[in-house]
């Protein structure tokens, strides 16, 4: 423990292994979380040629760079690798991974062999994904919710992906108990509940949805491979099986996996605004419960993706009301932040101002929510580009900002480097005007009537699509210039201070970038984690 | 990572805590099959009887003795490993294994008689019979599958636990894991007492 | 096409529709003006020392319960017009709406079988929805009606056309290559020259 303390930073190469061994099979669970970003982030950006490509099939009528079957793996692929191999995996596998144990004062994860084992189940999966694409029948073309019977009968390889999705779950099972039981075995001492930094609260409510949900669609995907190499007929009409309940048991997993991606992003925000605004949250406690009541209530409104489905009026009323319930914790989270500003101290820095750009797309993605799940609403803008909207704004505006938000925050700690604040400032332009031209003009087309995964727009949707795609453009060149802009600090940025934003929480008083046992001393913990006084 | 003693009670607690959490992600995970079945089941109650009728409850309770009869044989092992009778952990440990295995084989016998009188999905004879008979027996080999399987893992798992117990593992960090060891046999046991009404009682 | 106001129940909805979305605009705007008034306020150079504040029981209080009203209000307004898509009248006219890869077929009672949707104005039409493969999805954007057509269950939506013209009918659930151009029209005639398309060969 003792030579912890002459900064043997993480990154320094470690005695005995070579090259890239001594990341990927290192157990330290800060290398761990950057094998996960760089991973991720190859996967957005996979993800992201091909939305930009299928926004640019839609420019002109019939096929041009591609023919229907073609773009309808496209946003196959799209979807599955945005959202299991992208915004699911993205902030717990990267920021909890390499904060949550540092914000709890502990020297790692509960268990870090798992840990380790977990990122590899993560790869494998990712490979598997790959292999579906290039092997067999060529890529799966069902849309990322594989819904019986299109998904039993096509000649895709969809098997393949859904073993790919099986594996990645059980990455994120085994991620999910890992940070519980760290979250309750490793705190340091006088780290009480109520001291945790509150992006901790939320990675311990993700948890939870992460090791009780995600087995529930693992056996749902295993049951759709056993109907389509031995026909068991669960889910097959011709033989007695309901398609409807198909939609109910991915839906049970796959609406809490909007939280899973969502309440970590909120976490993230959480720590950014008192940060830079000098001020201790506001309802601390209020926000904590309110990660706990999205996790249990967001549990109960999977049916509001099926209204239109044909089941029974009463299934429809509940489920569009417990949807209209989550709203409420979620809102509760957006006034606390506000009320975070309120006679603060407010500096603009870049990860501030990527929260602000948060609050504003996610209350957009949220109220749309609210629209989508009054019943009658929902009934006309269900499959419409109205949903398509929505969800962007929520995954990509709300989790992927914070996403990118918190690597800003964190990225002088991770990498021990400063970053062009300009650049990265342009760069945030670039990405808020280019995700609203893009996804905006989605809303309109949808109350139009324009239904999604349409390979064609029909002329009289032909002017808001081209708004669309040139906001894919100038999206695409914000993602670029971001990313250049980190890449480029990473080897010639200033080197940075223990403490850049002058922060409270415990990541803030290691040394940039922390060594491999993160603290000299375990600390003993005094205070609360926002305490700028 | 320290060589305590008390670091090695706190990563007892952890790993705990961590087997009951994977336990119960293995609840949720037969939850969706078995939500099915309650679905279907009640649809097509008539037809779930008949089929239900035709499995032979003579092997389902043979079954359910064996494995009940081995969660009692792997409770004494962990006990005598806590206590670190070694002799005793062996034996009971391999007394264990035996009784999975037989499980496994009956199971095996059960499938074959079964495959051989032309039930399993999309066998020929099967198009002919009442839709939800042909669900019942979608459900069936998909769940015990799926059970067997997580036999097959335990008894495997077991089988490292009595090859590091004869290569004269007892102390340390060996008693917690077999007890998770311990634990992830039961629960598999705990799912079977749920599975054998469900096919073969309620018939 | 805005607003769906060619048929009673596309009507209907649009009331619900108009003052949920005007609650979320009202909603957006106040949330967004206060972080930017206080940002703007509030900024360093401005006020440089930050009070200590942690918080307000009376004001969490306030944005849980004033929230929850308001959340309950909009689910009221969503399920009116939901209740009236539950049960057609009695007396309506019967079409067999049928989606296979990749095209409609809708049937009439005498036996009619057509791919474009002729419809009486002012007369309350029932939609039978059946599917012999994938689930598809029956909607018509102008009458704010839309139903998953799902193979081994039978659905049914209604709705009085008020309005003549020829409409949209797209497949709403992604069901293979053709989804796109599994289309068709809506044509809502006078009972007159329905009656003379019905009873013609």
């Amino acid at each position: 423990m003792d030579n912890a303390g002459e900064a043997v930073y993480y990154r320094n190469k470690v005695r005995g292994r070579a090259g890239v061994r001594q990341w990927i099979f290192s157990t330290d669970h800060k290398r761990i979380g950057v094998l996960y970003l760089v991973s991720v982030l190859a996967m957005f950006s996979s993800g992201v040629v091909l939305g930009v490509l299928m926004r640019l099939e839609l420019l002109t009528p019939g096929p041009t760079l591609m023919g229907p079957q073609t773009y309808n793996s496209m946003f196959t692929l799209h979807g599955v690798i945005m959202l299991f191999l992208f915004i699911i995996p993205a902030a717990p596998g990267v920021f909890g991974n390499f904060f949550l144990p540092i914000l709890i004062g502990a020297n790692d994860v509960a268990f870090p062999r798992l840990n380790l084992l977990s990122w590899w189940f993560y790869m494998a999966g990712a490979a598997i994904a790959v292999a579906s694409i290039l092997i067999g029948a060529g890529p799966p073309d069902t849309g990322w919710t594989f819904y019986a019977p299109y998904s039993l009968f096509t000649g895709q390889d969809v098997s393949l992906a859904l073993f790919a999705v099986f594996v990645l779950g059980l990455s994120s099972v085994l991620t999910g108990i890992n940070f519980i039981v760290t979250v309750h075995n490793m705190r340091a001492p006088g780290m009480g509940w109520f001291r945790m930094p509150l992006f901790v609260w939320s990675i311990y409510a993700t948890a939870w949805i992460q090791a009780l949900a995600t087995p529930v669609v693992g056996t749902t995907f295993l049951l759709v491979i056993a109907e389509r190499f031995f026909g068991i007929g669960v889910f097959d009409p011709a033989k007695g099986g309901d398609p409807i309940l198909y939609q109910h048991l991915f839906w049970i997993y796959s609406h809490p996996a909007v939280y899973i991606m969502i309440l970590p992003a909120m976490g993230i925000i959480t720590e950014i605004i008192p940060v830079f605004a000098r001020k201790t949250v506001f309802g601390y406690r209020a926000i904590a419960y309110s990660s706990l009541a999205i996790a249990g209530v967001g549990s109960l409104v999977w049916g509001h993706h099926m209204f239109v489905s044909g089941y029974s009026y009463t299934a429809g009323v509940l489920f569009s009301f417990f949807t209209f319930l989550v709203a409420i914790p979620s809102a509760v989270k957006v006034f606390n932040w506000i009320a975070t500003l309120h006679k603060g101290s407010i500096v603009f820095s870049t990860p501030m101002l990527y929260a602000f750009c948060f609050i504003f797309l996610f209350s957009i993605g949220g109220l749309t929510g609210l629209m989508l799940g009054a019943l009658s609403m929902n009934v006309v803008l269900h499959g419409t580009y109205f949903v398509v909207g929505h969800f962007h704004y929520v995954k990509f505006g709300g989790a992927g900002f914070a996403f990118f938000a918190g690597l800003h925050y964190w990225f002088p700690k991770m990498s021990g480097r400063l970053y062009s604040r300009m650049r990265a400032n342009i760069a945030l332009f670039l990405l808020f005007a280019g995700f609203n031209m893009l996804y905006f003009p989605m809303f309109i087309l949808g109350i139009e009537g324009m239904p999604r995964r349409y390979f064609d727009a029909l002329p009289q949707y032909h002017f808001w699509q081209a708004v669309s795609i040139a906001g894919s453009w100038v999206l695409a060149a914000g993602i670029i210039l971001m990313l250049a802009n980190l890449v480029h600090a990473l080897f010639r940025g200033e080197k940075a201070p223990e403490n850049p934003w002058a922060g409270a929480t415990l990541e803030w008083t290691i040394p940039s970038p922390p060594a491999h046992e993160n603290f000299v001393k375990i600390p003993e913990i005094r205070r609360g984690p926002y305490d700028y006084r | 990572m320290g060589k305590t003693g008390v670091r090695d009670d706190a990563r007892g607690a952890a790993a705990r805590l961590g087997m009951w959490l994977f336990i119960a992600t293995e609840a949720f995970f037969f939850l969706a099959p078995l939500l099915l079945y309650a679905a279907y089941r009640y649809r097509y109650a008539y037809d779930f009887r008949a089929a239900g009728g035709e499995l032979n409850l003579f092997t389902g309770a043979a079954n359910t003795a064996v494995l009940l009869t081995s969660s009692l044989t792997m409770a004494l092992a962990v006990n005598a490993g806590q206590r670190g009778d070694k002799r005793l952990t062996a034996v009971l440990l391999a007394a264990t294994i035996i009784l999975g295995s037989v499980f496994l084989v009956i199971k095996y016998f059960e499938w074959t008689a079964k495959i051989s009188h032309g039930i399993y999905p999309n066998s020929e004879t099967f198009s002919g019979r009442a839709r939800g008979e042909v669900i019942f027996w979608g459900l069936y080999f998909f769940i015990t599958g799926l059970h067997g399987l997580h036999v097959f893992i335990g008894v495997c798992l077991l089988t490292v636990m009595l090859f590091m117990r004869l290569a004269n593992a007892s102390g340390g960090r060996y008693p917690a894991r077999l007890e998770n060891c311990g634990l992830y046999w039961h629960a598999v046991d705990v799912i079977w007492i749920y599975i054998f009404p469900f096919f073969y009682l309620m018939g | 096409m805005l607003l769906s106001q060619a048929s009673n129940i596309g009507k209907l909805t649009d009331g619900a529709f108009m003052a949920i979305t005007a609650i979320c605009v009202a909603l957006f705007l106040t949330i967004n003006i206060i972080m930017l008034y206080f940002a703007v306020k509030y900024r360093r150079s401005r006020h440089p020392q930050s009070a200590d504040i942690d918080g307000s029981v009376l004001l969490e209080l306030a944005w849980t319960v004033i929230p929850a009203a308001l959340v309950v209000f909009m689910f009221y307004l969503g399920l009116k017009g939901y209740a009236i898509r539950k049960d057609a009248p009695g007396d309506a006219l019967a079409v067999n709406v049928r989606g296979q890869m990749w095209s409609w077929i809708f049937q009439y009672a005498n036996g009619k079988e057509s791919s474009a949707l002729a419809l009486p104005l002012n007369r309350a039409v029932k939609f039978n929805l059946t599917s012999g493969d994938v689930i598809h999805s029956f909607f018509i954007p102008a009458f704010g009606i839309k139903g998953d057509v799902v193979p081994g269950r039978q659905n049914t939506l209604w709705a009085v056309p008020i309005e003549k013209g020829s409409f949209d009918v797209f497949c709403t659930e992604y069901c293979g290559a053709g989804h796109s151009i599994m289309l068709s029209k809506a044509v809502v005639m006078d009972e007159k020259d329905f009656e003379e398309w019905y009873g013609a060969r």
